[in-house]
């Protein structure tokens, strides 16, 4: 199966802040019908430390036809916090993955109070 | 925003990785298949005996033999069989000759077929010369599943690596999805491992030690020694050795011969203590052996226990670490279960309710109302058992070489090379002591006791806290709380795993040189708003802790560290603080 998969989240939102609702569209156009096309609402770490992740919400698109345009909405939770430190980075992504073929799409997007992402720099009070 | 989609490109994917990757998976298949066509060949051999017709025939001669030269033995049987109205004799046991390193392994196989016996063989019908009294199970073709994993791992990465329509943008949540069902795989996980420990305990073990309870009841029966040596069993992981005594015994007028010295298998390392036992059994006069009255074929020379049984318990640590790890990964979901209200990347403190207040916090994200003692997750005891533990395996190790570089010195002809290379270990060997006794003393000193307000504190919160301190306080010269922030990262390099960390906030809450206010006292824990909460993953942490330090002269310091829980700022409406992963 070949095509191509695309996430846009509504108004362009990267800043966004605990409890608030993350709406956006998936699109996908495919030469054939996909098994199946999920959407997840995770987070994973960057950094010196090998890899965490963390699923917080799972959308399945049923019956998927070949070509289509589904909208989406998630309530985003508590926490973890976007953050940036001296050796790990926390980032919250929105990924489509449609079977078979593994096809991927993602976008990033920040989650904190501020909506920016909590910088750690070293401090001492 | 950062945006990725299929059509773009990532760094780990590039040619010479697909070449390197290609080759590996080219050696896996190859291997794979290569064994696989072994295995079904012999398998179809096999079969084809299935097609071939089941005769009466007479046993003529049956008995151990063994070839000139070699320590192995085979069964040498001769039979009559009639096809239509001639009669051949035929020689084959089975198909293909097998040898066996024990006499008393082929010796079972004779047992079966004794002279004059009837039995049933198995005659080729195109060319009635061919027949064999044994056919071999064809289920050994179950075995080529093995290699073909093989072949399919192979086959499908090499698929993965150069289908076309790739897509070159890997998912990230593929692993939080598989994380998310990664019970099952646990507990699959350690249940491999108990069934593993379970496989080589059961004929190491466990089964020895039954055939010796049984044999408890066999006759003792004069028996003569027709051979006695050590037999070596040299790979490429060194020679071992195992004590092969050949005798015979007569029951009921019949002679028969046996080699089993034990109900032992296998074989160690260690020649000279088998020496001395061959040795002895072969000055031995009126020497007895013990015979199963059921079939008298099996004897043994040694029927009792003996210390070197217990190795065959190494693998019951398999089968410890299978069912405990089964029961833990089984216990940690019911948890992950129970915990409703809690995401579990938010840790939760170590903590024993002091007086039950509510806390409107604590009823927005769930969890023991406060205030609670903290509790220190490596206590004084902890740390001790901890180091002992590390230097006794350190040393014991170490001991081996010393004791030979020593002897070395010791028989005039020192190893300098040897004894060089192991002084750095020896220096670390004896810091390993030198860190026993210093948590040894520490056990004796000062000890805190840290209540706070709450279990769990939220970002820009405050809590009071109190301490207290038991023992001689009047020994400490400066006390000091300090409250801290840092980052967790663990990592894997090579086969070895690092830890970084590094401290992010650090604040100094009680800081005092007078014994009268050591004793005890109240501030405030004050949790910035604009930081990072605690966070916990497999390899990452944000951790917030409490450090009680007291400086003493002459004498190993107080230093107890207490992690407390900073949680995100509750969410307007008393929301429930996020979603498991």
């Amino acid at each position: 199966m070949t095509g191509t998969l695309d996430i846009e989240l509504d108004g362009g939102q990267t800043e966004c802040r605990p409890g608030e609702d993350l709406t956006g569209t998936v699109r996908w156009l495919f030469d054939d019908r996909p098994d199946k096309v999920e959407l997840r609402l995770f987070w994973y770490t960057r950094g010196k430390g090998d890899e965490d992740t963390g699923l917080a919400e799972n959308l399945t698109f049923e019956s998927p036809a070949p070509s289509e345009t589904r909208t989406f909405r998630f309530a985003l939770p508590n926490g973890p916090y976007s953050f940036s430190g001296r050796l790990i980075s926390l980032i919250w992504a929105v990924e489509a993955v449609a079977e078979p073929g593994d096809h991927v799409a993602r976008v990033e997007f920040t989650l904190s109070p501020t909506g920016r992402e909590v910088m750690l720099g070293n401090r001492s009070a | 925003m950062r945006r990725h989609s299929a059509s773009g490109s990532s760094s780990t994917d590039t040619l010479g990785g697909r070449l390197v990757g290609s080759i590996v998976f080219l050696m896996f298949a190859g291997i794979g298949g290569f064994i696989t066509v072994m295995i079904v060949r012999e398998a179809l051999d096999r079969l084809r005996l299935y097609a071939w017709n089941a005769v009466p025939c007479r046993i003529v001669h049956s008995e151990v033999g063994q070839e000139e030269g070699s320590d192995r033995y085979h069964p040498v049987v001769e039979y009559t069989y009639q096809v239509g109205q001639r009669t051949y004799t035929g020689t084959r046991y089975t198909l293909t000759p097998r040898r066996y390193e024990r006499y008393s392994e082929a010796a079972a196989i004779i047992a079966r077929f004794p002279p004059g016996s009837e039995q049933r063989c198995y005659v080729d019908p195109e060319q009635p010369v061919y027949a064999v009294l044994k056919r071999q199970s064809p289920w050994f073709g179950l075995v080529a599943l093995f290699p073909l994993l093989f072949v399919l791992i192979g086959a499908g990465g090499l698929y993965a690596l150069w289908r076309p329509g790739r897509r070159t943008v890997q998912s990230v949540s593929n692993a939080a999805v598989r994380k998310s069902k990664g019970t099952a795989l646990g507990v699959g996980f350690f249940a491999l491992f108990a069934l593993a420990g379970f496989g080589f305990l059961i004929p190491l073990f466990i089964l020895p030690v039954i055939r010796i309870i049984g044999a408890q009841d066999w006759p003792a029966v004069a028996c003569t020694i027709l051979h006695g040596k050590v037999r070596s069993h040299s790979d490429s992981d060194g020679t071992t050795y195992s004590i092969d005594i050949l005798y015979e015994y007569e029951v009921d007028g019949h002679t028969y011969k046996s080699d089993r010295y034990n109900f032992m298998t296998g074989s160690s390392s260690g020649r000279r203590g088998k020496q001395d036992i061959v040795n002895a059994y072969l000055r031995a006069e009126n020497l007895v052996c013990y015979v199963n009255p059921k079939d008298p074929s099996q004897a043994v020379l040694n029927r009792g226990f003996s210390l070197t049984m217990l190795f065959g318990l190494i693998p019951a640590v398999f089968v410890v670490v299978g069912v405990g790890g089964m029961i833990g990964v089984t216990r940690a979901a019911r948890r992950k279960a129970r915990r409703l209200t809690q995401a579990d990347w938010l840790p939760e403190a170590t903590t024993q309710s002091a007086q039950g207040v509510d806390n409107e916090y604590r009823l927005a994200v769930g969890g023991p109302a406060g205030p609670v003692v903290l509790k220190a997750p490596y206590g004084r005891w902890g740390k001790l058992i901890g180091v002992i533990v590390f230097a006794a395996i350190w040393n014991g190790i170490l001991s081996v070489f010393l004791i030979n570089a020593v002897r070395g010195f010791q028989r005039g002809r020192p190893e300098w090379g040897l004894t060089l290379f192991l002084v750095p270990f020896a220096l670390v060997g004896l810091v390993t002591v030198g860190a026993v006794l210093y948590q040894l003393l520490a056990l004796f000193n000062p000890r805190a006791k840290l209540t706070v307000g709450t279990a769990t504190i939220p970002l820009g919160g405050s809590v009071p806290l109190d301490w207290e301190i038991f023992g001689r306080v009047e020994r400490i010269g400066t006390l000091t709380i300090t409250l801290s922030g840092r980052e967790e990262a663990r990592y894997r390099r090579g086969t070895k795993t690092y830890t970084d960390k590094n401290t992010f906030y650090e604040e100094t809450l009680v800081s005092t040189t007078d014994s009268s206010q050591m004793a005890y006292g109240q501030t405030t824990l004050r949790i910035p708003g604009d930081t990072m909460h605690s966070f916990r993953a497999d390899h990452n942490k944000i951790i917030w802790s409490l450090t009680v330090r007291g400086d003493i002269a002459r004498w190993p310091d107080v230093k107890d560290e207490y992690e407390i829980t900073v949680a995100p700022r509750p969410l307007e409406g008393g929301r429930s603080s996020g979603h498991r992963s």
